[in-house]
């Protein structure tokens, strides 16, 4: 009682303290206050503690919310650590779990959350946690031997009969998954119930996988929120192997959303709530009725449109069968015939006329040339030329003729009186030689022979000697 | 065997395809649309069981 501040305590307080002598009775406030007094003590303030985050939280605010832990011969120790947005700025690197840290700052107490925290404003990394470096150590070594690659993530069944979840039979976990499958979908739920923390909790969470496996369509493997030493199993190798081995795809949902684990990082499907695990494992009953009547719509509309469009063929075929129709189309395809009768036979006229035309015009050129006609024409005209010429030309011989022949005998008279034979029988002779009548002494010369004519025949003789009757 | 949601909704989607394809004759469509309505039938059906049924597996086996 002594560190008791009599100034902080009300009068009524104090008068009661004065009047009783049993147990004090003190107001919350008060007792709020006396807290926060002792939390100010100067060996509080201002100090550097050392420890190891664990549950570290970014709120949406930009504050930093976690724990600074450190185990000391198997006894845990935990002081929850707050860092403003203001002094959250200025860290030179990014905390997160498992980190070693330096921290400076100030215990400081919350009356009206009840809650003390150490509120910080510089931290800096000492060193990674051992258990962080464990666990860093395990992922890269599975992340070398690919599981956590995407390549062998598979797609969980649409539509599951059989779920196997293997998580505490007493948790909130089962009934949640219970509670939201029981909502969406008709499932069969099969439970391999495990311890989910612990010592030896990996092992059996890892057994309780295999134990199912082998039952079911798809497996959801939960686990509630807790801290990061409570989901520390679900790091290790043996859960994580289960998981990458199991024969049907694997849903985690470990923790709260900002808890990642291994096996998160292995599963087919990370979860971030139970629940969610369960709304991602089995479809929405609500939604399959809505797609149900959408297809029954469908097929409905599909069935009305064949229907509709039977109907429409059918009428077409009574439509063109119909007698009025009928009769209208013979008539129209007659009428068409007739006219293309008519065009054929005046098509038919006009070529004959023009054959004809042509025919007559080429009939009588042919005839202008034909030579019968020809000489029909001109013959009797030439006939009648060549009976005058005829005509004329033997009149003309015959006054010709006659002419000729008075002339003849005048001639052969005068002839007959004056010609040689007149002379010859006169007595006068004709000398020639070689044929050649001689007509003067010239043409002779002595030996010369020839040949003398008289009025009875002819002597051949011989020139002895010629006389000139001049001198020549 | 009764059949699986899952084999129950394949079929039905398949005559819903078919049905759709365009190139279906009055009869096929009207026993196609028949076997459709059993199929959406029994969807529903099976949506309707509500209650989900849990097995707990023993720890060992």
């Amino acid at each position: 009682m002594k560190i008791i501040d009599q100034v902080i305590m009300d009068q009524a307080t104090l008068d009661n303290w004065t009047k009783k002598d049993g147990p004090v009775t003190l107001r919350v406030s008060e007792v709020s206050r006396m807290i926060t007094r002792l939390l100010e003590d100067p060996s509080l303030q201002n100090i550097w503690i050392t420890g190891e985050i664990t549950n570290f939280k970014r709120h949406s605010s930009g504050h930093l919310y976690f724990s600074l832990s450190e185990q000391v011969a198997g006894k845990e120790s935990v002081v929850s650590c707050a860092i403003w947005k203001s002094a959250a700025r200025y860290l030179d690197f990014t905390p997160d779990d498992g980190m070693e840290v330096r921290a400076y700052g100030s215990i400081s107490h919350y009356e009206p959350g009840g809650r003390y925290s150490f509120q910080i404003t510089q931290m800096r990394p000492s060193g990674a946690g051992e258990r962080a470096l464990l666990i860093e150590g395990w992922r890269r070594e599975m992340a070398a031997k690919g599981w956590f690659s995407p390549d062998r993530k598979r797609i969980p069944p649409r539509y599951p009969v059989r779920i196997g979840v293997v998580t505490s039979s007493t948790g909130a976990v089962i009934h949640d998954i219970r509670n939201v499958i029981s909502k969406r979908f008709p499932a069969e739920i099969i439970l391999s119930p495990t311890m989910v923390q612990g010592a030896s909790a990996h092992e059996e969470i890892a057994r309780a996988i295999i134990r199912v496996q082998d039952m079911v369509d798809v497996i959801i493997v939960g686990r509630g929120g807790g801290s990061y030493e409570d989901l520390f199993a679900f790091n290790h190798p043996c859960v994580v192997e289960a998981i990458v081995t199991c024969p049907v795809p694997v849903i985690a949902a470990i923790g709260h959303e900002v808890d990642i684990t291994l096996a998160d990082l292995a599963a087919d499907v990370s979860a971030s709530t139970p629940s969610h695990a369960a709304e991602q494992c089995v479809p929405d009953r609500e939604s399959e009725l809505d797609a149900l009547i959408h297809m029954r719509k469908r097929m409905f509309l599909q069935l009305m449109n064949r229907l509709e469009s039977a109907q429409e063929d059918l009428n077409g075929i009574r439509d063109r069968l119909s007698s009025p129709r009928l009769l209208r189309e013979v008539r129209m395809r007659q009428e068409a015939l007739a006219d293309l009768t008519d065009r054929m036979e005046r098509g038919a006229q006009g070529l004959k006329d023009r054959a004809q035309s042509r025919l007559a015009e080429l009939r009588g050129r042919l005839e202008g040339r034909n030579p019968l006609v020809y000489l029909r024409r001109e013959l009797p005209e030439r006939k009648n030329f060549l009976a005058e010429i005829k005509g004329r030309l033997s009149c003309a011989v015959q006054v010709r003729l006659q002419a000729e022949r008075a002339e003849l005998t005048s001639l052969s008279a005068i002839l007959k009186a004056r010609g040689p034979e007149a002379l010859f029988q006169a007595g006068y002779c004709m000398v020639s030689s070689a044929g050649t009548v001689i007509r003067s002494c010239t043409e002779l010369t002595p030996g010369k022979m020839v040949t003398i004519r008289l009025r009875d025949g002819t002597a051949d003789a011989a020139i002895t000697q010629v006389y000139h009757d001049k001198k020549v | 065997m009764t059949k699986k949601y899952e084999e129950l909704i394949g079929e039905l989607k398949e005559i819903v395809r078919k049905m759709e394809d365009g190139n279906t004759s009055l009869d096929e469509m009207i026993t196609l649309y028949e076997q459709g309505m059993i199929l959406v039938r029994q969807c529903e059906d099976r949506l309707a069981e509500a209650e989900v049924k849990i097995t707990e597996l023993g720890r060992e086996s």
